[in-house]
């Protein structure tokens, strides 16, 4: 004869399920959308990085192809069974950029944060990027906690 | 929290980010070799230089009379 379990305790994994997979629907979906204009523009990224001075031009042109490059394979693994290397991989890209936003306030820089691209839409840097930030993190977090935690 | 294999999958995803970024660096010739600093401003940016004046060209620095010779103190009168 066996026990019932109860039905709160039965819903609870699959709850946590639920939210981890929205938190890898939500990270993919925001780096695919930051990738992919910085990919096609990205004289326009290349820009945004150089005003930040923090790191020799020369370097520039790479980071600029480099770093949306990164974004779109963490963005895409997530999507796939190796979602975690892709958390991890958007986990160690969000720490960079929060830093490089915290280094670029601190300093009273007053520019274009570049995290969607530049053109028109481009919005200088304030706290609501590093708030965003940090709740992409959380996302981050959500999808690398195992299961066995939850 | 971390295992061997999520390790090894971010080493793997960012080995090809990595690939993929240069070669499309390398697809795009057009970027510049140094990114130019727009529009950062800051408090210790110099003010753009003032344009300098014009200079006069040097025909008209000529004296419109001609010179007549002017005579040394030491050869006047004592």
């Amino acid at each position: 004869m066996t026990t019932p379990v109860p039905t709160d305790m039965s819903q609870r994994p699959a709850l946590w399920e639920t939210l981890a997979w929205l938190a890898r629907l939500v990270l993919a979906g925001v780096f695919l959308v930051a990738a992919v204009p910085k990919l096609l523009d990205p004289n326009a990224f290349a820009a945004a990085i150089a005003n930040f001075r923090v790191c020799p031009e020369s370097m520039v042109n790479a980071i600029a192809t480099v770093v949306p490059a990164l974004e779109l394979c963490g963005a895409l693994a997530l999507l796939t069974p190796w979602r975690r290397g892709g958390a991890l991989l958007l986990g160690v890209l969000l720490i960079a950029f929060t830093a490089l936003l915290a280094s670029s306030l601190a300093r009273g820089l007053d520019l274009d944060c570049g995290c969607f691209g530049g053109g028109a839409q481009a919005d200088p840097v304030n706290a609501l990027d590093l708030l965003r930030n940090a709740g992409l993190l959380a996302l981050v977090v959500l999808v690398l906690v195992p299961k066995r935690v939850r | 929290m971390l295992t061997r294999q999520d390790l090894r999958e971010l080493v793997i995803l960012t080995a090809l980010g990595a690939v993929v970024g240069l070669v499309h660096l390398g697809l795009r010739p057009e970027l510049p070799v140094l990114a130019e600093p727009a529009t950062a401003c800051t408090l210790d940016d110099s003010p753009e230089p003032t344009e300098p004046e014009p200079v006069a060209p040097a025909a008209s620095m000529e004296p419109a009379l001609p010179m007549t010779p002017v005579s040394s103190p030491a050869g006047g009168a004592p």
